[in-house]
């Protein structure tokens, strides 16, 4: 192992360690809330990122998260499953939907892609407002039970019941880890490559006898698979499903987090959700403020930054290091 | 003569109202190398996407070793051994040159999709045979010491060569080439002629579509000359270019025929 790399995995470790130390130091259960529903984000934008890697951007995105979300709802709520059943449950309910949804999807590209898959998405969401039983019409779903308590022999029962335990913030916080690892894995493999020259040219791809529309379909249910699980994790972290919360907008913010932080780059979507996180809540006594500097961030890092803020180090350094001969010569 | 490898049996293709190809017949044989030429519009490049898979015939069919491969997928034909490259050359652009061959390289890469996950020891072999493969595929287009540079910043002349490579890396019986030598200086020239001989005497037969006839003619054993989607003349360089019909309508004078090789 290299010494670079050596310095990317002990930096990885000690932000996992802060991460998981992050209830011992934050009392405060709003600020909790706020990085448990962050990490939820972060595995949506992950996980679009992850279809953008196919060069396509997919609105179907946060519908199919919804739709992870409303699954795992009432497998709980009607069938009495347990969380642990429901979630995976959910997760392939919602990769079988995407199948089918972007089954006719993949015949377009580009820009009619988004709007088939836009389109798709709300059929999804008005699906769940017109059919009050089982999705609860635009009301939604209320009283969503949370996860059951984990029993191992020998430890303490782990109880997800109140909110104000860090158990639900860890529940999240594990899985957004290993979200993210099995796709910075699937990315480093062979997969990713495939992906790459997919993006880079479709037609140059099935020349070299890749089968373009097979893969792009695997990567695309893999991508809602994590899409249902944030929106499983969410459902019974908030106890409440509405259908207008999987609106467009959202797709749009999701979108847009990505973008900012950097589709090029693994850590982009990271970078940015974190990032329009935390600028929301210190914007919180000036809520009216909050789309106006949303969209100054997005404007600037297009204009200057079209890689993303993940690039920003890059275009620094040089600047930096022309600043630091010039004060040595003084 | 030897056996036929492509039989293209009365083609026609019609975009609308238009005939591009129209009623086309003839055969590739085996180890030839057969040019295509024709002023803009005869239908070329038309008929190239046609054999390969782009667009299906309005009539007629394709045989490939006597089997039908009318309106195959590209990535089937691939895998049965007919590749092609671009008039407008297509590269993965944000990819380096050794990344661009090595994806050439798709079908005869043996990695499992777990190992190449978790990066197992197994897969490292194998990782690292078809890196060996993919250098020496770029060594023999003359490639190797640009291997980092990204596609899109090779010079015009490299990035036809690129093209090319990839369109040989993927091991094909019957190799395509659309315009591989126009607008090229010829240093250029002379280098893709070359490794269109080299790859013909590894057993590869080549059809290739050219506009540059002085360059054309010296690499060709047979030339076919397409006007308005029909074949008006078929015959060695050397009859093409003394046929007064061809010379008058499309080479506009003498054209020099001497041999190459």
């Amino acid at each position: 192992m290299n010494r670079s790399n050596w310095i990317k995995w002990s930096g990885l470790a000690a932000v996992t360690i802060i991460l998981f130390l992050m209830p011992v130091f934050i009392k405060n259960p709003y600020w909790m809330l706020v990085l448990t529903l962050m990490w939820i984000h972060i595995i949506v934008a992950e996980s679009f990122r992850y279809i953008v890697t196919t060069g396509e951007y997919s609105f179907g995105h946060v519908p199919l998260m919804g739709m992870g979300g409303y699954a795992s709802a009432l497998l709980m709520m009607k069938l009495g499953f347990s969380f642990w059943l429901a979630m995976p449950l959910a997760v392939l309910a919602t990769a079988l939907i995407s199948v089918l949804i972007y089954y006719p999807c993949l015949r377009t590209t580009g820009t009619f892609f988004f709007f088939a898959s836009f389109a798709f998405g709300e059929v999804m969401r008005l699906c769940w407002v017109r059919f009050r039983d089982p999705f609860g019409g635009s009301g939604g779903l209320g009283n969503i039970p949370r996860p059951d308590t984990i029993h191992i022999p020998g430890l303490p029962p782990v109880d997800f019941t109140f909110l104000s335990h860090a158990s639900y913030y860890y529940l999240i916080l594990v899985f957004m880890l290993l979200s993210l690892l099995v796709m910075y894995l699937l990315e480093r493999s062979r997969l990713g490559a495939i992906a790459a020259a997919i993006k880079e040219s479709k037609v140059l791809a099935s020349f070299v006898g890749i089968r373009v529309w097979r893969y792009e379909m695997i990567i695309f249910v893999i991508a809602s698979a994590f899409a249902a699980l944030g929106g499983s994790l969410y459902a019974h972290f908030t106890t409440i499903l509405v259908p207008v919360e999987f609106y467009w907008g959202l797709g749009i913010y999701v979108c847009v987090w990505a973008v900012v932080g950097g589709t090029g780059h693994f850590a982009g979507p990271i970078v940015g959700t974190v990032i329009f996180g935390l600028t929301r809540e210190f914007l919180r006594p000036f809520p009216q403020l909050v789309p106006l500097i949303y969209g100054l961030i997005l404007a600037a890092t297009l204009a200057f930054l079209p890689e993303g803020l993940i690039s920003l180090p890059q275009k620094i350094l040089p600047w930096a290091e022309k600043v630091i001969a010039r004060v040595k010569e003084r | 003569m030897n056996e036929s490898l492509l039989e293209v049996r009365n083609i026609t293709k019609r975009f609308g109202g238009l005939t591009a190809v129209s009623q086309l017949s003839f055969d590739i044989y085996q180890g030839e190398i057969l040019g295509l030429i024709g002023p803009n519009g005869a239908g070329k490049t038309t008929l190239f996407n046609v054999i390969t898979g782009f667009y299906p015939p309005t009539e007629g069919k394709v045989l490939y070793k006597g089997e039908n491969v009318t309106g195959l997928k590209p990535h089937e034909l691939v895998q049965k051994g007919i590749a092609r490259s671009f008039q407008l050359t297509a590269l993965f652009d944000s990819l380096s040159v050794f990344q661009n061959a090595a994806m050439s390289r798709h079908l005869h890469t043996e990695v499992s999709f777990w190992g190449s996950l978790f990066h197992t020891l197994g897969n490292r072999e194998k990782e690292t045979a078809a890196e060996a493969k993919t250098m020496e595929l770029l060594k023999l287009t003359g490639l190797d010491n640009q291997r980092d540079v990204l596609a899109k910043n090779l010079s015009h002349g490299y990035q036809k060569t690129l093209n090319f490579t990839i369109a040989i890396g993927t091991d094909p019986e019957l190799l395509m080439l659309d315009e591989p030598l126009c607008a090229l200086n010829p240093e250029r020239i002379a280098a893709i002629q070359d490794l269109i001989f080299t790859v013909r005497d590894k057993g590869v037969t080549i059809l290739v579509i050219e506009h540059n006839m002085k360059a054309l003619f010296p690499v060709c054993d047979r030339i076919m000359v397409l006007d308005a989607g029909m074949k008006i003349a078929e015959g060695t360089p050397k009859e093409i270019g003394g046929n007064p019909e061809v010379i008058r309508a499309y080479l506009g004078g003498a054209i020099d025929v001497s041999d190459r090789r």
